[in-house]
C-alpha cells in the first residue's frame, strides 16, 4: 500500500498570499524546521518546513510547484514552505471532524480537525496554535 | 697375440736338413777316415805290401836262380849246351826280374837305403860270382879246383849275406805292413765305431726330432681335426639354420606376393581415387571460379547496402533533429505550463484578496476559481502536451536509438560481411589455388602412382627372383648338408688316423638328412609365387646359379694353416 500524500488547509483569513518564485536565505545555526528566510518586497519574511518539523523529512522546494504560502498572525508574518497549493477550497461544518486526541500530541498541538474532501482527508492548521509550535518568539 | 707355429713344409726341411745335416757329418767323418783307410792301404800297398811282395818275388828268383844254378852245376860234365845255355837264359831272366823287383823295393822302400844297397850289392855280387861260375860249367872249363871252389865259397858268401840282409828288408817291410795294417785297422775301426756311433746317435737324433716334430705335428692335426670337428658341427649348425632360414625365407617371399598382390590391388584402387581427386579437383577450380564471381556481385551488393545504410544514418539524423524540435515545443510545453501555474497562483491570490474582501469580493472569487479552473485546464492540457511530446520524444529517440544501434549493427554487420567476403574471396583464390595445386599435385600423384606401379611390377620381378633365391638356397643348403656329411666322414677317418674319437652322435643329430630337407622344402615349392605382368629376369639366377658353392678363402686359419 502507497501511503497518500498528505494535504493540509488552513485558514484564508491568516493567509496573505501564495508565492512560487523564492530564494531562501539560509541562515546560520537554525533550528531544523527552519529553511532561512526570504525577502518580500522589503519585508524579511522566516520559512519553515513543517514536514520536517513533523517527519524530520525535508521538503523538495526545487520544483516548479513548490510555493510558499505566506502567513500573518497578528502583525507576524511568516512562510511555509508546501509541496503544492492546491487552491481554495470551501469546507462546511458537516466535513470537519476533531482529530483523537490519543493521536501524537506533538502533531495534535497543530492539528486538531480535519476535513473530509470527497474521498480525500484534509489535515487542517490551528494557525493560533501554529507560532507557539514553531517557537516562532525564539526564531524571530 | 697370435701363435706362431711352424708349417709342415718347415717340419719337413727341418727334418730333412737334419737329416742330411746327420748323414753329411757321418759322410764326412766316413769320407776322413776312409781317406785315412785308403793312404794307410795305399801306403801299405805301395810301400810294405809292394817292397814284400817285390822282396819275395826276389827271393823266389833268387831262390830259381840258385836252383838253375846248383842244377847247371849237376849237369856239369854230362850236360849238353843247350840245356845250360838254357838255364843260363833262365838264370838271366830272373836276374832280370830280380832287377825290377830292386827297382820296385827301391822305389817303395820307405827305410834305410844302405841296408837295400847292401842287399843289391850282396845281389849283384853273388849274381856275378854265379855268372862267373856258370861261364865255367857252360864252357865246362874248370880251370881248377881251387879257384872254382872260391868262386863258390864266394857265392855262397854272397848268398848268405843276401838273405840275411834280405831279412832285414823283409822284416822291415813286414813290420812296416804290420804298423799299416794295424793303423789301418784302427782307422777301420774307428770307421766302424764312428759310424755306428753316428748312426746311433743320428738314430736318436732324428727320433728325438721325429718325435717332437710329429708329435707337436700330430698334435697339431689332431687339433685342426678337433677344430674341423668342431667347426663342422658349426657348419651343421649354420646349415640347418639356413635350412631354416630358406624354409622361412620361401614362406616369407609367398607372404611378400601376397601382399604385393593386395599392394597391387590397393595401388590400382589409389589409382582410380587420385583420378576421382583430379576430377572432383576440376569441379572445385571451376566452382571456386564461379563463387569467386559471385562473392565479386556480393562485395558490390555489400557496397550499395553500406550506402543505403548511410542514408539510413542520414535519415536518423533528421530524426534527430526532429527530436530537436519536438523537445523545443517541449519547452515551449514548460513555459506554457509555467504561466498556467504562475495563473493558478494569481488566481489564488485573488481568491485569497476576494475573500479578504468578503461578500464584495464574492465574484471576484468566483472569476478568481474560473481562471484557476482555466490555469489548472490549460497546465492540464500543457501537461499532456508535455507528456506527449515527451513520449513523442522518447519514441522518436527510442527510434533513433534503435535506428543507430540497427545502422550500427547493420555497420558492423555490412563490414563484418564485407571482411567475410573479402576473407571469402581471399579463400576461395586460395581454394582456387588450392584446387589449381591438388588439381597439379593429383596428377604428379598419379604419376608417382604410375611409376609405384611399375615399381610394384619389378618389386614383384624381384619377388619372383627371391623365390627362386629362395629354392636355389634350400638346395644350396641340402648340397651343404650332404658336404657337411662327407666332411664328417672326412673328420672322422683324420680322428681315427690321429687316435682320437670324434662326437659323432651328438654330430648325427644335428645333421638332417637331404631327404628331409628336400621333403621340408618342397612345401615352399608349392607356394609357388605367381607373378604379376612382368617379365622374368633370370640374370642374377644364373649369376648366382653358376656361383653357387664357389667358396674360397685366403684367409689363414688361426693355426696359421692356410687352405690350398
Amino acid at each position: 500500500m502507497v501511503p497518500m500524500r498528505r494535504s493540509h488547509s488552513i485558514s484564508l483569513n491568516r493567509v496573505s498570499e501564495v508565492i512560487h518564485k523564492f530564494e531562501v536565505i539560509q541562515l546560520p545555526s537554525p533550528p531544523p524546521f527552519l529553511i532561512g528566510a526570504i525577502n518580500l518586497r522589503g519585508q524579511i519574511v522566516s520559512v519553515f518546513d513543517l514536514s520536517k518539523a513533523f517527519s524530520g523529512k525535508a521538503t523538495e522546494y526545487k520544483s516548479l510547484a513548490t510555493c510558499l504560502v505566506i502567513i500573518h498572525i497578528n502583525q507576524t508574518k511568516f512562510a511555509i514552505i508546501v509541496d503544492r497549493a492546491s487552491g481554495v477550497t470551501h469546507f462546511g461544518d458537516n466535513q470537519c471532524e476533531k482529530i483523537d486526541e490519543n493521536l501524537c500530541k506533538k502533531y495534535q498541538e497543530v492539528v486538531t480537525h480535519l476535513h473530509k474532501h470527497g474521498k480525500d482527508i484534509v489535515l487542517k492548521f490551528n494557525t493560533d496554535k501554529l507560532l507557539d509550535f514553531l517557537g516562532y518568539q525564539n526564531a524571530a | 697375440m697370435r701363435k706362431k707355429t711352424m708349417t709342415i713344409s718347415s717340419r719337413v726341411i727341418i727334418l730333412s736338413t737334419c737329416a742330411m745335416s746327420t748323414i753329411m757329418a757321418f759322410g764326412g767323418f766316413s769320407l776322413v777316415k776312409m781317406k785315412d783307410l785308403a793312404s794307410l792301404t795305399e801306403k801299405l800297398y805301395q810301400h810294405p805290401y809292394k817292397v814284400g811282395v817285390s822282396l819275395r818275388d826276389f827271393e823266389s828268383q833268387v831262390l830259381e836262380m840258385n836252383k838253375n844254378y846248383y842244377d847247371l852245376r849237376r849237369l856239369t860234365g854230362n850236360h849238353s849246351p843247350a840245356v845250360a845255355q838254357q838255364k843260363i837264359e833262365s838264370i838271366n831272366a830272373y836276374h832280370q826280374k830280380n832287377s825290377e823287383s830292386l827297382k820296385i823295393v827301391e822305389t817303395n822302400f820307405l827305410g834305410n837305403k844302405e841296408k837295400l844297397y847292401e842287399v843289391k850289392e850282396s845281389y849283384v855280387n853273388w849274381h856275378k860270382k854265379i855268372s862267373q861260375i856258370s861261364q865255367f860249367y857252360v864252357l865246362n872249363n874248370i880251370a881248377s879246383a881251387t879257384s872254382l871252389g872260391e868262386l863258390e865259397n864266394s857265392a855262397a858268401k854272397h848268398l848268405d849275406d843276401l838273405y840275411t840282409k834280405s831279412m832285414y828288408l823283409k822284416e822291415f817291410a813286414d813290420t812296416k805292413a804290420s804298423t799299416f795294417y794295424s793303423n789301418a785297422k784302427s782307422t777301420a775301426h774307428y770307421i766302424l765305431l764312428g759310424s755306428a756311433l753316428f748312426l746311433g746317435l743320428g738314430f736318436v737324433f732324428l727320433g728325438t726330432i721325429s718325435f717332437i716334430l710329429i708329435r707337436s705335428l700330430n698334435q697339431r692335426l689332431r687339433s685342426v681335426a678337433e677344430q674341423l670337428a668342431f667347426n663342422t658341427k658349426s657348419v651343421a649348425d649354420e646349415a640347418a639354420d639356413i635350412t631354416i632360414s630358406s624354409s622361412g625365407l620361401s614362406s616369407t617371399v609367398s607372404q611378400q606376393a601376397s601382399s604385393l598382390h593386395e599392394t597391387a590391388a590397393s595401388v590400382d584402387e589409389l589409382t582410380a581415387m587420385v583420378k576421382n581427386n583430379v576430377r572432383q579437383a576440376e569441379q572445385s577450380k571451376n566452382l571456386a571460379e564461379s563463387m569467386k564471381t559471385i562473392s565479386t556481385q556480393i562485395g558490390d551488393e555489400m557496397g550499395e547496402l553500406t550506402a543505403s545504410m548511410k542514408e539510413i544514418v542520414e535519415s536518423n539524423e533528421k530524426i534527430e533533429e526532429l527530436v530537436t524540435v519536438i523537445d523545443k515545443i517541449g519547452e515551449k510545453t514548460r513555459v506554457i505550463d509555467e504561466i498556467a501555474f504562475q495563473t493558478k497562483i494569481l488566481s489564488l491570490n485573488a481568491s485569497v484578496e476576494a475573500e479578504r474582501a468578503g461578500e464584495h469580493g464574492r465574484g471576484f472569487s468566483v472569476v478568481a476559481q474560473e481562471v484557476s479552473n482555466l490555469a489548472q485546464m490549460s497546465g492540464q492540457a500543457s501537461k499532456e502536451i508535455s507528456e506527449i511530446v515527451k513520449s513523442s520524444v522518447n519514441v522518436a529517440r527510442d527510434i533513433s536509438s534503435k535506428n543507430e544501434k540497427k545502422v550500427r549493427y547493420g555497420e558492423s554487420l555490412v563490414t563484418k560481411t564485407a571482411k567475410a567476403i573479402a576473407q571469402i574471396t581471399q579463400n576461395l583464390v586460395d581454394i582456387f589455388q588450392s584446387s589449381d595445386h591438388i588439381l597439379t599435385a593429383s596428377r604428379d600423384q598419379s604419376d608417382g602412382i604410375m611409376q609405384v606401379n611399375q615399381a610394384m611390377s619389378e618389386l614383384n620381378d624381384v619377388t619372383q627372383q627371391n623365390s627362386n633365391l629362395a629354392e636355389q638356397s634350400a638346395l644350396a643348403a641340402k648340397n651343404l648338408q650332404r658336404q657337411v656329411l662327407q666332411l664328417r666322414k672326412i673328420t672322422s677317418d683324420i680322428a681315427s688316423l690321429l687316435g682320437t674319437t670324434s662326437s659323432e652322435n651328438s654330430f648325427d643329430e644335428r645333421i638332417q638328412p637331404p631327404e628331409e630337407l628336400e621333403n621340408r622344402f618342397s612345401e615352399s615349392r608349392q607356394k609357388k609365387v605367381v607373378p604379376l605382368k612382368t617379365k622374368p629376369s633370370l640374370s642374377r639366377n644364373r649369376v648366382l646359379a653358376d656361383t653357387d658353392l664357389n667358396i674360397e678363402d685366403d684367409t689363414p686359419d688361426e693355426d696359421g694353416w692356410k687352405a690350398i
